[in-house]
């Protein structure tokens, strides 16, 4: 396994990445500079203890949050100098996160939640009937589709959270513990997925995940601990 | 949008709970802003439709320059008039129904062509002592054509004879069977009154436009006489706008304690859905989408607020309508109409507060960083509790500095120094709550233990600090109605007792000297009667240069220690002094009346009154309080007797007797000229009762905002129990059963009532000060007290309301599930 790559044009390029959060009265250091890069279509999985920083990184590379320091360049945007109005049109199209709760919208069907990203971004959802029936096809939901998410399973609703992700065909999908809340068996064939979607759509994925066995599905493993990447 | 939209209807629909709070919350403030409005025009309706309905298509009067009670109509030049139409007018009583006063009306046959007749076999031929009545009257006395009346006028009595029955409209529109007309061929009134030929009643239809342009044209081209309207409008909406001021102050309780409410509701939705907003942003919406989409909620809320709350206005308005039409006892209820742009109105009222209250909650749930929101991690607080206090110790002392030191200018702004206050007061007492919970905290922590952390709560929950702030605020609403309600009783009973009178006749039908004084004769000479006490007044409508005008006739040597409720004292004595030589004619005006015609002392005022212009010198301004209509010309009786041919008028006198028996026995001597005996008691009782209507509708207003308040504090005890459940969860795992938690729950929400109420009791003497002021302010001018003890059956009612309220949330938490709320954690 790699722990770092060189890539004259990379998919993801992190440097100098700070994050410092205030508990209380004292500012934490969550990311103390961090320095990294990531290919076109590689399979990264970002694992370390409770606390290092994981999930944080993932908020960052996701245009979620907003850095203390340092830069996130994203298919060669600087994410540091974006608007938030930009940040938002780049999460409709050029980025997919899965949450570890799904975050499905409980009030709309399957089919409503996977077509989110279009909605917002306003354009005719006639156009993306085809991507959303196959969307349907590959999670296995097709007699879901008029279902709440109140209806499905956990895995269910994890599935219909990477159909929504991946709706806008995007360049990165980034996932935050897929499987935390699943069992093995709903685990094993969530990544299954993901590992096709990245194969057959060549999506660069990034996941974080605390289990040896699942960050084994990638072609890349980074290890984060207190903040910084360790070899 | 489409799918917007239904998320949005399917979030409304998912809590039916906050669903019923909000359309109660909008519907209510909708439907009061819809009915005060729309009072006005009602009002106005039901006071002006049977004078217009009177006027029979007329719109002026027409009176000669040279002041003559009776004149002839020879000269009228048809200038700015169609037509006009002459006739005379007394009053008189009918002896053999009952002793009822009757308007007597002397009319010319062509002049019947007005009636629609029911019944007139002998109308043909309408001369002699004949009469024509309305179904109405003929339907209360069971009179039938060829039946005799007695009719007491000019006098004389007449018997005459019934040849018509005419429908109940135009002149006989408001006939009761208290007062009613009775029309009578004009040949044989004149001829009775030795006036053949002469009128002193003559009224005219308009040919211009406006009915002030007809008037001026007339006036212009007529040197022997003038045109005045024949009832003034602005007066009857000046009337009307007292009530709707009113009801304009409920409304602004309601609208605040509805804002708060639904602010908090927001905040609550805000609350909730961090995640749904958290997943909307993290898929790319903008922050400007999700605050569209609360907004639209918002938007939705509002209109179908105004929709409900357009229909029970329309309901209010409607009730009020048929509760107001003075012949609502006859069966005829003024038809029902309200102007069409005050649907627009309701609708942009309900949708816009909807969509201000919302703002705040909606504007901060998108502001923190995508992952704060979706993680829902919460914003640490920021320290602006200090600048809170200080703003609103700010607004308190403003408002308290010019209530006490430039009393005359509080007035002019004074519900918006009330508001001021409120809102003061909204923004103080949390840092008095913080800093005495902070003192007292540990003291009574290991006495009171469950009660204590209670009490530590209320202070950290922002959403219980709101419980407190709907609480004072329906409290104050409460002090209010319950201030104007006891102040308006005491004003009347004060007026009341500071009258020397034991008896009091109104309603005097005569006209002419000789019954007066037959009256006064009779009266001077009964023995039971402490003679020196016999005092007349007269109240009488005239107008000054066209502006409506009221004169009381009074006498200047015994009003003054007749009350003491009116303070006519000036540096030399009595204001009253220089009305005593009636050749002077002098006049005292009230200072309502002084601001309203921009008069002063040492100003000439042309007084017309009974078609009779005098010009009148203003020796005083003085304070009447609530006398009468607080509008009026004080004036020696002699002047209204002599000047304008005015006999009628009222007497109050004491007794040696029993008041209540005696008021009995003359009661059948007075009945014979239409009079009405009342004891002082019987008097003060009317007339509190009058004043009473008004504050029952006021207290319902009131009640809405306590009902309103409670659901509120409901919805705050959920808001905050929903933020903490994962510190019962907490607790629950420590060991504490359901019913200690139970008990905090209870607790907090007795400690935000009983707080809110101490705060309440403490601004309440200032609040009753500056309700006095808001009274001035819609002129209805009161010394508000506030009074404990009359407060505290109401205050202790609103405890019961609210510690009902937190029933549904006890029920609730048995819901809780610890380990869910752990795992959350």
């Amino acid at each position: 396994m790699k722990t770092q790559t060189h890539a004259e044009n990379p998919c993801i390029k992190v440097e100098g990445l700070k994050k410092n959060f205030i508990n209380g009265d004292v500012e934490v250091e969550v990311l103390k500079g961090l320095d990294f890069s990531i290919d076109s279509g590689e399979f990264v999985s970002i694992m370390g203890p409770s606390g290092s920083g994981k999930s944080t990184l993932l908020y960052l590379l996701g245009a979620l949050d907003s850095p203390t320091a340092g830069t996130v360049w994203m298919n060669g945007m600087d994410l540091s100098v974006m608007k938030a109005r930009d940040k938002s049109r780049l999460r409709r199209r050029e980025l997919g996160f899965v949450f570890q709760f799904y975050n499905l919208v409980p009030n709309l069907t399957v089919e409503e939640n996977i077509l989110l990203p279009i909605i917002l971004d306003g354009r005719p959802l006639k156009e993306y009937q085809d991507k959303l029936e196959e969307l349907l096809r590959v999670i296995g939901l097709e007699d879901r589709r008029t279902h709440t998410p109140q209806k499905l399973s956990g895995g269910q609703q994890q599935r219909v959270a990477i159909a929504r992700a991946l709706i806008f065909n995007p360049k990165v999908l980034l996932l935050d513990e897929p499987t935390g809340n699943l069992d093995s068996k709903n685990s094993e064939s969530l990544m299954k997925l993901v590992a096709d979607i990245n194969r057959d759509y060549r999506t660069t994925v990034v996941q974080v995940t605390h289990s040896d066995k699942y960050a084994t599905w990638g072609n890349r493993v980074i290890h984060l601990e207190d903040g910084v990447l360790k070899a | 949008m489409k799918i917007f939209f239904k998320y949005v209807l399917r979030t409304m629909l998912e809590k039916k709970a906050r669903l019923v709070l909000f359309l109660f919350a909008f519907t209510l403030s909708t439907a009061l802003f819809f009915a005060s409005i729309g009072l006005t025009d009602l009002i106005v309706d039901s006071v002006s439709r049977p004078i217009v309905e009177k006027t029979e298509g007329n719109h002026m009067r027409i009176v000669p320059e040279a002041g003559d009670a009776f004149f002839d109509m020879d000269g009228i030049r048809l200038a700015g008039i169609e037509s006009y139409t002459g006739t005379i007018v007394l009053s008189g009583v009918v002896q053999n129904m009952d002793y009822q006063t009757a308007a007597i009306q002397g009319r010319k046959y062509d002049s019947l062509s007005a009636f629609t007749f029911a019944n007139s076999p002998g109308a043909d031929d309408f001369t002699g002592p004949k009469a024509i009545v309305s179904s109405r009257t003929a339907g209360l006395f069971s009179l039938e054509t060829g039946d005799r009346i007695d009719v007491l006028f000019a006098g004389q009595t007449h018997s005459l004879e019934i040849v018509g029955i005419a429908s109940n409209e135009g002149l006989f529109y408001g006939d009761t069977n208290r007062n009613f007309e009775v029309v009578i061929p004009y040949d044989y009134v004149g001829e009775t009154l030795g006036v053949e030929g002469l009128y002193n009643h003559v009224s005219a239809v308009k040919s211009d436009d406006t009915l002030a342009a007809s008037i001026a044209l007339f006036n212009e081209m007529n040197d022997d006489f003038r045109a005045v309207e024949l009832y003034n409008a602005d007066l009857v909406a000046s009337m009307a706008n007292q009530q709707v001021n009113a009801l304009m102050l409920m409304l602004v309780f309601i609208v605040l304690v509805s804002g708060i409410i639904v602010y908090g509701a927001f905040k609550l939705i805000a609350t909730e859905r961090r995640r749904v907003i958290g997943t909307f942003l993290s898929q790319g919406a903008t922050k400007g989408t999700i605050r569209r989409i609360l907004m639209a909620e918002g938007f939705v809320y509002g209109l179908l607020g105004a929709i409900l709350g357009v229909l029970l206005g329309v309901g209010i308005l409607y009730a009020l309508n048929d509760y107001s039409s003075p012949l609502r006892a006859y069966g005829v209820v003024e038809p029902f109409r309200f102007d069409p742009m005050l649907i627009v109105y309701a609708a942009l009222f309900s949708i816009g507060f909807a969509m201000v209250s919302a703002l705040v909650p909606v504007w901060r749930s998108a502001r923190r960083e995508v992952k704060d929101i979706i993680l829902d991690i919460r914003e640490p607080d920021k320290k602006k509790g200090n600048l809170t206090f200080v703003i609103g110790i700010l607004l308190l002392s403003g408002s308290a500095l010019l209530s006490y030191a430039l009393p005359t200018v509080a007035i002019d702004v004074a519900p918006l120094l009330m508001l001021l206050a409120i809102v003061g007061v909204l923004m103080v007492y949390p840092h008095v709550l913080n800093v005495l919970v902070l003192l007292f905290f540990r003291r009574i922590l290991p006495i009171f233990r469950l009660t204590a952390l209670s009490v530590q709560n209320v202070r950290t929950s922002t959403a219980l600090r709101g419980n407190i702030s709907v609480i004072i605020i329906a409290a104050i609403s409460v002090v209010t109605v319950v201030s104007l309600s006891t102040s308006l009783v005491r004003t009347v009973t004060d007026a009341f007792d500071s009258m020397r009178f034991d008896i009091y006749v109104s309603d005097i039908q005569t006209n002419d000297p000789e019954s007066r004084e037959t009256i006064m004769s009779a009266l001077r000479g009964d023995h039971r009667i402490v003679t020196e006490s016999i005092m007349e007044t007269t109240y009488v409508e005239g107008n000054v240069n066209g502006e409506f005008a009221v004169a009381e006739g009074i006498d200047p040597a015994l009003f003054d220690d007749f009350t003491a409720y009116i303070n006519f004292a000036d540096d030399e004595g009595s204001m009253l002094d220089a009305l005593k030589d009636p050749a002077a004619r002098n006049t005292v005006i009230a200072s309502t009346t002084a601001n309203r015609l921009n008069l002063d002392v040492g100003s000439a005022v042309e007084l017309d009154i009974n078609g009779i212009v005098r010009t009148y010198n203003v020796t005083g301004i003085v304070d009447v309080r609530l006398w009468n209509s607080r509008d009026m010309f004080f004036i020696n009786l002699a002047n209204l007797r002599e000047d304008h041919h005015i006999d009628h008028g009222r007497i109050y006198f004491d007794t040696y007797e029993d008041p209540e028996g005696f008021a009995g026995e003359l009661q059948d001597f007075f009945r014979g000229y239409g009079g009405v005996v009342q004891t002082r008691d019987e008097a003060r009782d009317i007339n509190i009762e009058n004043n009473r209507q008004f504050s029952r509708l006021l207290s319902a207003f009131s009640l809405f905002a306590i009902v309103i308040g409670s659901f509120g504090a409901l919805n705050n005890m959920f808001i905050s129990y929903l933020q903490r459940k994962r510190d019962f969860a907490v607790l629950e795992s420590l060991g504490t059963q359901r019913g200690q938690r139970n008990r905090i729950l209870l607790a907090e929400s007795l400690f935000c009532v009983v707080f809110a109420l101490l705060v309440v009791v403490l601004y309440g003497s200032f609040h009753a000060r500056l309700v006095g002021q808001v009274s001035s302010f819609i002129l209805l001018p009161m010394d508000i007290r506030f009074s404990l003890v009359v407060m505290l059956p109401f205050l202790l009612a609103s405890i019961a309301i609210y510690a009902l309220a937190t029933l549904p949330l006890l029920i609730k938490t048995k819901e809780l599930d610890v380990i869910e709320e752990m795992k959350m954690e």
